[in-house]
């Protein structure tokens, strides 16, 4: 038996793995270097160090909160919902509605025609605390409402007759509503950058040296966190949770086990809808404009962000989103900032090359 | 295994997608050019404007067009023994609402396959002008822009690339000549303006990474460093990022005590000059000084007038306010037709001006009108005296420095620096 075996060895020479031990030592190489060039800013000026990661942290998070909607969807029928950024763009331009003209807005999409509900929230900088905080939360709610109700619309649309074609179909359709949405937002508020007031509190919260983090830029973390808390919650602990997980393993078999898988697929819609108008809201307050094109680019990141957490799987989005947030922020306030797709991308790259199925893992449906 | 594979068709897919936004996009979102009706005596020839019509600056571009309609209207359509039609192209696409690069080189295609233009006023856009000027060059077709400054247009400076200017003329003939100063001279008066006046001894330069923007922040670095102004860093700001804080914390920590900015401010100015205030500090602080891709109204909604206030930028160009002579009743004459105009209105009608000035005493050919566009010697013109060298530049030039307030727009006319470029 031994014999047979070092026979056999010497018949062929057993081939080291040149290429993945290159390509480890590459990999390692490249960490060791940025982690270097980390430490070596955080020691020269930790202050700063501390104000770019915050920056990072911050923006991520915007990231993160349009990248768990990717991440929902894909998880239960394995589909891209492009048009996720452009919805989420929608809900900038709902919140934009709310705080600049005081009305939850209907675009008559392809009029011109808007139906408006008053809801008195109009609100500048000055406004009284009480009033601000209630113009907020309407942003939310009625973005919310919003985006679940396109996103919904758009699944019986344009996804549910084609849930049993090829996977490359609802792709299609998802980019043809991605195009048609920034038409929508064209029409609604036109080409130009649409700014609101900031009405969100601007008081730093603390400062450290040159550093300092404000009250606005801890509601858009404090808004994340729980949403990605309430989601996990959801998914995994409630009943309509176990029937989405179902439907994720075996849509025939969570059928055949009574479970409504229309319905729970729709469900499924309404919570990225949501997400995406959270983010929305979110987005309009803290950075005090929007455009429709912005949802292409962002809802690139976003899924990007996804696919490096691990698509599918809503903690790996988060962590995707982040990572995202904090590579852009340290290259523009270390490095140079003319190469930050570049670097993002790089990034990406080399992290898909070392683990394929993302930062945390894929939690995809089995199967086919 | 396979779910690798279908993920990594769906990152081609995504990257196509990507690809395919950034390329394409130019729908030629402008009308077919009639053709020349060639009846009734008089010879007839055909002018059209090529300007930016959607987006952030179509505030801008349709008082142009109006001031060009404008002028033909009070010369009765004449010129010479010829009468004179007008149509205006957009090279603008709603989807970018910024000028678009298919869309420049198909409306210049168009309108040199149409025999009956003589000329076009236009670009707006320096970028565009890059592409269309080769196009119309092969074409004999005769160009006057009222606002291109990319100093290698037409010559060698601070600022032009290698191969510039003569990768934009093929034929080897010269067909293109510009109105306004270019940016070398806007960025050497703004670095000494800077260093002069605003007392600023250490500078971060920011550009748009445009083809303008790009120009005139390496034209204001080349003249701070001649005059010994230190510079602090220069790079260029992502378009498409959704803010510039972490970028603002570099700034903040050279030491920087001004900040320059190259560009137009369609691409994110707003947000850039934003960010600046909240992180390095207001506009006394850390002086602010903008191209005049930025000195446009709109920008005062877009960076909020209380973070604009205090910036100064500059412009080739002079307010119509201070315009005098011909410019003045040209402005008058504007104002109580179209209402108030904007910077570069008077601009667009002197273009059309030293164009048609070169169609009336030519003898109808494309080649003849471009020969005595270079002769040009109009001494009362709307911007003032005009005439070009030999590369196409004016041969008086002047460049405006303004200052933003907080009360909002127009922007305040501060002083005007005049150059000579025989």
């Amino acid at each position: 038996m031994a014999t047979a075996e070092s026979a056999s060895a010497d018949l062929v020479p057993r081939r080291l793995p040149v290429a993945q031990i290159l390509l480890w030592i590459f990999g390692t190489a490249i960490l060791a270097v940025v982690g270097i060039w980390l430490i070596r800013n955080a020691v020269d000026s930790p202050d700063r160090f501390l104000e770019v990661t915050l920056i990072g942290v911050t923006n991520g998070s915007v990231y993160a909160l349009i990248a768990l909607g990717y991440t929902l969807v894909y998880g239960i029928i394995e589909l891209i919902n492009f048009a996720h950024g452009d919805n989420f763009m929608l809900g900038t331009f709902q919140a934009n509605s709310i705080v600049t003209e005081g009305s939850f807005q209907i675009p008559l999409f392809p009029t011109t025609f808007v139906l408006g509900l008053p809801l008195g929230t109009m609100a500048v900088a000055s406004d009284s605390g009480a009033h601000r905080a209630y113009t907020v939360a309407m942003c939310l709610f009625w973005s919310m409402l919003f985006c679940m109700t396109i996103n919904v619309a758009i699944e019986r649309m344009a996804y549910k007759p084609l849930r049993n074609q090829p996977r490359l179909v609802p792709l299609i359709t998802a980019i043809g509503f991605s195009f048609i949405l920034q038409d929508v937002g064209l029409v609604w508020k036109d080409a130009g950058p649409q700014p609101l007031p900031s009405i969100l509190p601007k008081e730093d919260i603390f400062t450290w040296r040159s550093a300092s983090y404000s009250w606005n830029d801890l509601i858009v973390v404090g808004v994340t966190l729980p949403l990605l808390l309430a989601l996990t919650y959801l998914v995994r602990r409630t009943r309509s949770g176990k029937a989405m997980r179902a439907t994720a393993q075996d849509m025939d078999a969570a059928a055949m086990m009574g479970i409504n898988v229309d319905r729970t697929i729709s469900f499924t819609f309404a919570l990225g809808g949501a997400l995406a108008g959270a983010a929305g809201a979110i987005y309009a307050l803290y950075i005090g404009t929007s455009k429709f094109d912005l949802g292409f680019r962002l809802g690139l990141f976003a899924f990007t962000a996804a696919v490096l957490g691990g698509i599918g799987n809503l903690t790996g989005a988060v962590l995707g989103g982040l990572v995202l947030g904090l590579i852009q922020a340290y290259n523009e306030g270390f490095a140079d900032a003319r190469w930050t797709t570049t670097i993002i991308f790089g990034v990406l790259i080399l992290i898909l090359v070392f683990r394929p199925s993302g930062l945390l893992g894929e939690q995809v449906p089995e199967g086919q | 295994m396979r779910r690798r594979t279908l993920l990594s068709v769906l990152v081609l897919v995504v990257g196509a997608f990507a690809f395919l936004a950034a390329g394409c996009g130019g729908d030629d979102g402008s009308a077919g050019g009639t053709g020349g009706d060639t009846g009734g005596g008089g010879k007839t020839a055909k002018i059209v404007s090529d300007l930016p019509l959607q987006g952030s600056s179509a505030g801008q571009t349709e008082t142009m067009v109006n001031a060009i309609k404008l002028y033909l209207e009070q010369i009765g359509s004449k010129v010479g023994d010829y009468t004179i039609t007008y149509e205006s192209f957009d090279d603008s696409t709603a989807a970018k609402g910024a000028w678009d690069e298919a869309t420049c080189a198909a409306n210049m295609r168009q309108y040199v396959g149409d025999e009956t233009i003589l000329g076009v006023v236009g670009t707006f856009n320096s970028g565009c002008a890059a592409i269309a000027i080769p196009i119309a060059n092969e074409g004999t077709l005769a160009m006057v822009s009222p606002a291109n400054t990319k100093v290698g247009l037409t010559h060698v400076g601070p600022g032009s690339e290698p191969g510039e200017p003569d990768k934009y003329y093929p034929s080897g003939t010269r067909n293109y000549t510009r109105v306004v100063a270019s940016d070398d001279f806007q960025g050497q008066v703004d670095a000494s303006y800077m260093k002069d006046a605003l007392g600023v001894t250490k500078v971060y330069i920011l550009d748009d990474k445009d083809s303008y923007g790009k120009g005139v922040a390496d034209a204001f670095e080349i003249a701070a460093k001649d005059i010994g102004l230190t510079v602090a860093g220069h790079t260029g700001w992502d378009t498409n990022a959704s803010n510039y804080k972490a970028l603002m914390t570099q700034i903040k920590a050279s030491g920087a005590d001004g900040i320059y900015i190259g560009g137009i401010s369609d691409f994110n100015g707003g947000q850039v000059i934003k960010d600046k205030v909240s992180v390095v500090g207001d506009n006394e602080a850390v002086k602010l000084m903008v191209s005049d891709g930025f000195v446009v109204d709109s920008l005062f909604d877009e960076a909020g007038a209380d973070n604009l206030a205090g910036t100064y930028g500059s412009a080739p160009v002079l307010n119509p306010s201070d315009l005098t002579g011909a410019g003045k009743s040209f402005v008058d004459a504007y104002t109580a037709k179209f209402g108030s105009p904007e910077v570069y209105t008077a601009y667009a009608a002197a273009a059309a001006q030293a164009l048609l000035d070169a169609i009336s005493r030519s003898d109808g050919s494309r080649e003849d009108v471009i020969a005595k566009l270079f002769e040009t010697n109009i001494t009362d013109g709307i911007v003032g005296p005009m005439s070009f060298n030999a590369e196409g530049d004016p041969k008086q030039g002047l460049i405006s420095v303004f200052q933003a307030e907080a009360s909002g727009p127009p922007w305040k006319f501060v002083e005007a620096k005049q150059l000579s470029n025989e």
